[in-house]
């Protein structure tokens, strides 16, 4: 999607609310706010305006594209003809605002998963040819993120259509894509000048400094061949069994299906319950916390990389935050490394 | 008492008497323990006890392998260890309770409210006074100022079920159920929409229902598929249900631990169902969970004499 490198031009930070405000009047807008435990992804109302924490928001980005519940298709029987009708995304342009940068890139990461032919998922696809992603740079990454040792950066700018880097007084609007630059265009924005793309450098340098000392985990082959490894008996030892490192993950992306009154709705699973993979007959390939926990992670870091050659992880930090009992990916993934099987 | 501690459970460890010692260690976040399973005399060096050990270790009883297992034993813990034993799901001469002086644990959500949510980069307990230090900002205060309001009048249990009794526990004053009766300004109706309201951010993630010590179901209803008695969809009543399910599930059982509040990722908090259920039982029936790990459980027993007017 990356063309020409546009220029980039500065959003002071007063104008701001006016900018979100002409974006909902022409379609549905969607703003990270909130703050803590309540941030997350909310449909534009007046007086909301981008969060200014540190690291990501609580809930993620892929809510508002692959929601916790919704309708795949109705079903009825008229005049003795079983019918179906298919859900269809809108398809009416919008808008997601503040999108951090680990948070785009757990997009791109699902994009093969939705649409890779010939199994497209309408409804994902839809509703990301609908989207145009103005990004949020991180300028200070929060005491759980990792992004560099999964391969991302606070300031990266893969599957974003505008970055928006965060300095002194506003914003270095960067447009990334065609869509980027139709969205930034018509904002009239003036050029920046030299001395606010020195100070967005800095405020990427700042943040890379930060995340300084995670180097790009590469467990592919370690998993590979230690699937048996005695670690496992101990690493799932503290895990509760919950799915909220699964639901609040960014990239993760399970879903069981059921039906209620003549519709048929997916909704958000978890490899982290037993029910995941109970079989019809009772017999349960993974018994125990130890095999559901190696899935989550041999399927972030090994089984994804196997296929589209890079772990299926953007180091947000969720998981690391929101873990009730402190389990954090990050020394999960230490004690991997250290695997010889 | 993080010293003594360690130096019991060392001594535990080395001599054999038990084969785990199940406590917290420092975690890799500001203000956060994790669950340490102590196996080697030199593990228990890692042991911590502060009011950060905020996470009930009980829930990991029944998953353990070991025959005989040390439990750093808050009055959480015990509270909970006495409802494992009347309930006959733990065998009490398994567990050797070392009792912890507990005033309080510090509520992470109290303490996020207080600094207006701003990012804590490091924290520090030093004696009576917390210390948080952020991005160009630090400011120190007294921790009970943060303290989790559901300790407030805190149970100490029958001290029976400890193995090494606690040396001076000071539980923090005032009426448990306090927090209840400030509930009843409310309507019915305002009650019935905070409830749709907390159903609707709850993910469904079960983090509650996982974290926490006394639900104990082999499969929770919830999980159930055949018949799936919960919904497909995000409707909040199905989160109603679940969670007052839940609630009933735990009537007389619920120690008021505080883990479901603490693990709930989103936000969750719906104590007082569980707070509410405890009263009835204490007013009705005159049942005290974790108390006595004689006392026959709630759903367990029948007395003659108990009220039973909405029988009809």
């Amino acid at each position: 999607m990356k063309e020409r490198p546009a220029m980039a031009v500065f959003l002071t930070r007063d104008q701001l609310p006016a900018v979100l405000a002409a974006s909902a009047e022409r379609g549905p807008t969607w703003v990270a706010a909130g703050r803590g435990e309540d941030s997350g992804f909310i449909p534009y109302r007046p007086g909301l305006c981008l969060d200014r924490e540190a690291g990501p928001t609580r809930r993620t980005l892929k809510e508002v594209f692959f929601p916790r519940a919704e309708v795949l298709f109705g079903y009825a029987t008229v005049d003795g003809v079983p019918r179906l009708q298919p859900a269809e995304p809108s398809g009416q342009p919008m808008v997601v605002f503040g999108v951090r940068p680990c948070d785009a890139r757990a997009l791109a990461l699902l994009d093969p998963v939705f649409e890779e032919p010939p199994h497209v998922d309408g409804l994902w696809a839809g509703r990301r040819q609908a989207a145009t992603l103005v990004g949020l740079g991180c300028d200070r990454p929060g005491p759980a993120c990792f992004c560099p040792a999964a391969g991302g950066d606070p300031l990266g700018e893969e599957g974003l259509d505008v970055l928006l880097v965060p300095v002194d007084g506003g914003y270095l609007v960067r447009p990334l894509t065609e869509r980027g630059r139709a969205w930034t265009e018509p904002l009239g924005l003036p050029p920046a000048r030299p001395e606010q793309q020195a100070a967005a450098e800095a405020v990427a340098a700042r943040a890379r400094e930060r995340l300084a000392g995670s180097p790009p985990v590469d467990l592919q082959a370690t998993l590979a061949r230690g699937f048996e490894h005695a670690l496992w008996d101990r690493l799932h030892e503290r895990c509760l069994g919950c799915a909220a490192c699964t639901y609040l993950c960014p990239t993760c992306h399970c879903f069981d299906v059921g039906d209620e009154d003549g519709r048929r709705w997916r909704r958000w699973d978890s490899c982290m319950f037993p029910a995941f993979t109970l079989h019809a007959s009772g017999h349960n390939p993974r018994t125990t916390g130890k095999e559901r926990m190696r899935q989550r992670l041999m399927h972030k870091f090994c089984y994804y990389p196997e296929r589209r050659g890079r772990p299926a992880c953007v180091g947000c930090g969720r998981c690391v935050e929101i873990c009730p009992a402190n389990v954090d990916l990050r020394s999960v993934l230490d004690q991997l490394k250290g695997v010889r099987a | 008492m993080t010293a003594n501690l360690r130096e019991t459970a060392a001594r535990l460890l080395a001599e054999g008497t038990v084969q785990l010692v199940l406590g917290w260690e420092r975690g890799t976040l500001p203000l956060r323990t994790t669950p340490l399973f102590a196996r080697e005399p030199g593990d228990a060096e890692r042991l911590v006890y502060d009011p950060t050990c905020d996470h009930n270790l009980s829930g990991y009883l029944g998953r353990l392998k070991e025959e005989r297992v040390a439990l750093a034993a808050r009055p959480c813990e015990a509270r909970t260890l006495v409802e494992q034993v009347r309930e006959n799901r733990i065998a009490r001469d398994r567990v050797l309770a070392i009792g912890l002086p507990c005033s309080g644990m510090i509520s992470r959500r109290a303490l996020a409210s207080r600094l207006a949510d701003r990012v804590i980069r490091e924290g520090r307990l030093a004696g009576d006074r917390l210390v948080v230090v952020g991005d160009g900002w630090q400011e120190e205060f007294p921790w009970v100022e943060v303290r989790d309001p559901a300790c407030q009048g805190c149970r100490l249990p029958d001290p029976g079920i400890y193995w090494v009794a606690p040396e001076a526990p000071a539980p923090p004053e005032g009426d448990r159920f306090a927090r209840l009766d400030a509930r009843t300004a409310l309507s019915p109706e305002q009650r019935r929409e905070e409830f749709r309201q907390a159903a609707e951010r709850c993910i469904a993630c079960y983090a509650c229902r996982q974290a926490c010590p006394m639900c104990v179901c082999a499969e929770c209803f919830a999980d159930r598929t055949a018949p799936a008695l919960l919904g497909p969809t995000a409707d909040p009543s199905e989160a109603m249900l679940f969670h007052l399910v839940r609630a009933m599930h735990l009537a007389g059982r619920c120690v008021d631990c505080g883990a479901c509040a603490r693990a709930c990722p989103v936000g969750v908090d719906l104590r007082h169902l569980h707070l509410a259920l405890e009263r009835e039982a204490a007013e009705r029936f005159d049942h005290r969970p974790g108390v006595d790990p004689e006392a026959r459980p709630l759903v367990g027993s029948f007395r003659p004499d108990d009220r039973e007017e909405f029988i009809l």
